[in-house]
């Protein structure tokens, strides 16, 4: 399939989960890896993208298009939108990371990371398991001996489930 | 569509477990404390063993303040803090920064030397100790070591009891002490695969040799105890700074050398004899370094440039704060 052009820039489809189509240049999505590789091996002009919700690939598209503006000058405004960027409820915050994660946009996942690892300081492990869903397959003696490992790591545990 | 059918009926549960190893590991290695990281070990199946393959650089430094307590507290607080990282697997980076020895913290210093070379296998330590009264003697159990890459040693008296082996050992920087006799030579035949020595403020030598083929560039730091000679036929990049009055070396000496980058401070005395001691001394390093390709000046040497003819030079560099 030939890429199609309107002037001398290339343009490129980008199909959500839901189906729902995106049509952009080219140029903007060499930031990530995976899909500069498609284009530059396959040749391709549309590609689906399945597993990423629509409303995913929106917010990702607009953090393509401010990285590509980014110049020195206004830096401290990308910052800002980056701040903004992951300011999302973390059902949101996970949904980019596992996408950018699969789209191998580098700079942007290390961002994701440390805005996930910001969720994560600072609590209690049940806490850490209420905020994030993530179901104990341990038996509550197994778990209790897993603690008496590194016992130091777990004073001052406080109860803020609750929070 | 199997792949996409899987995610859905996944729903919104735990997306976060789901994250390769390679993401959890990054965002574990974000959080900013030790004790949180393993901590994660017990959240589920998932995560129990993660926490020990996060990449981790370790750096403490005085936060304690400079009192007599607050440096008691510090030692303290560091040996709290090894004890979570020692089931750690890839701690790279380990740095720590004593303000002020005491006796009573030998144990103490070497037990963060061991965790270092012993426990955690480091590939780059930094060990900084201000002398207060008494130097801390370098243990003699981390003279042989094959996981150090970059080696940082601040007011530690060195005094191997064989052999050393630094086998991989690439960069090392000493500083803030004195090397009795043989000792140098003794480090650096311990350390074949030497790429870059720095000498920071160490007194003792009076001749530095180096033989080593791989050791390319030379960093002289405040060098003030009386002349130094110095012979490196291999090295190809040498820079001398700050106050450094009696560096002696001869082209022969220093035969490889394709940069010399020279920052030199003057100690300008009163009397005009040492203005004209001074001028003297600097022509004739520069005579020395003659050779060169490139040559980098700080803003006093620049003064004294046009006294030589350096007629191979291909790129100078004149490095002003004005």
């Amino acid at each position: 399939m030939a890429s199609s052009t309107t002037g001398e820039k290339k343009i490129l489809t980008l199909k959500g989960g839901d189906n729902e189509e995106f049509i952009l240049e080219e140029s903007l999505v060499l930031q990530s890896e995976l899909l500069k590789n498609m284009v530059k091996e396959e040749r391709v002009s549309s590609i689906p993208l399945p597993s990423i919700k629509s409303k995913t690939l929106v917010k990702i598209i607009e953090y393509l298009k401010k990285h590509a503006e980014l110049t020195p000058s206004n830096k401290e405004e990308f910052k800002n939108f980056e701040k903004e960027f992951v300011n999302v409820v973390l059902e949101e915050l996970l949904d980019i990371t596992v996408a950018v994660n699969y789209l191998k946009i580098n700079g942007l996942l290390e961002f994701c990371c440390q805005a996930v690892a910001d969720r994560i300081k600072d609590k209690s492990v049940e806490a850490v398991r209420k905020i994030f869903r993530i179901e104990s397959d341990f038996t509550p003696e197994e778990e209790s001996e897993f603690r008496k490992e590194t016992p130091e790591a777990f004073e001052g545990d406080l109860d803020d489930t609750t929070n | 569509m199997e792949m996409q059918s899987k995610i859905m009926a996944r729903g919104d549960r735990d997306r976060l477990s789901h994250l390769p190893d390679k993401v959890l590991l990054h965002i574990l290695s974000m959080l900013p404390e030790g004790k949180e990281v393993v901590r994660s070990s017990v959240l589920s199946k998932r995560w129990r063993f993660l926490w020990k393959s996060v990449p981790i650089s370790l750096d403490f430094d005085l936060s304690f303040g400079y009192s007599e307590k607050g440096i008691r507290d510090f030692v303290g607080s560091v040996n709290r803090e090894l004890h979570y990282w020692r089931s750690f697997e890839k701690i790279r980076k380990f740095r720590v920064s004593l303000y002020k020895y005491e006796k009573s913290y030998i144990k103490d210093i070497d037990l963060w030397v061991h965790f270092a070379t012993k426990v955690a296998n480091v590939e780059e330590f930094t060990l900084e100790i201000c002398y207060g009264g008494y130097l801390y003697e370098f243990p003699q159990f981390a003279y042989k070591n094959t996981s150090l890459r970059n080696l940082v040693l601040r007011g530690c008296k060195l005094s191997p009891p064989g052999r050393v082996n630094w086998s991989r050992l690439v960069s090392l920087s000493i500083g803030d002490l004195e090397l009795t006799g043989g000792i140098m030579g003794e480090v650096l035949s311990g350390c074949p695969n030497l790429e870059c020595l720095e000498l920071y403020s160490v007194s003792g030598i009076h001749r530095l040799e180096i033989s080593n083929l791989k050791l390319r560039k030379l960093i002289i730091e405040e060098n003030m105890d009386g002349k130094l000679e110095i012979l490196a036929p291999y090295i190809q990049h040498l820079q001398l700074s700050g106050f450094c009055p009696d560096i002696n070396l001869r082209q022969r000496n220093a035969a490889s050398l394709v940069t010399a980058v020279l920052y030199l401070t003057a100690h300008f005395g009163n009397e005009e004899d040492d203005l004209e001691e001074e001028c003297s001394y600097f022509k004739q390093l520069l005579r020395s370094v003659a050779h060169v390709e490139n040559l980098e000046l700080g803003p006093w040497c620049i003064e004294f440039y046009s006294y030589s003819s350096l007629s191979k030079i291909q790129h100078l560099a004149i490095k002003s704060s004005l």
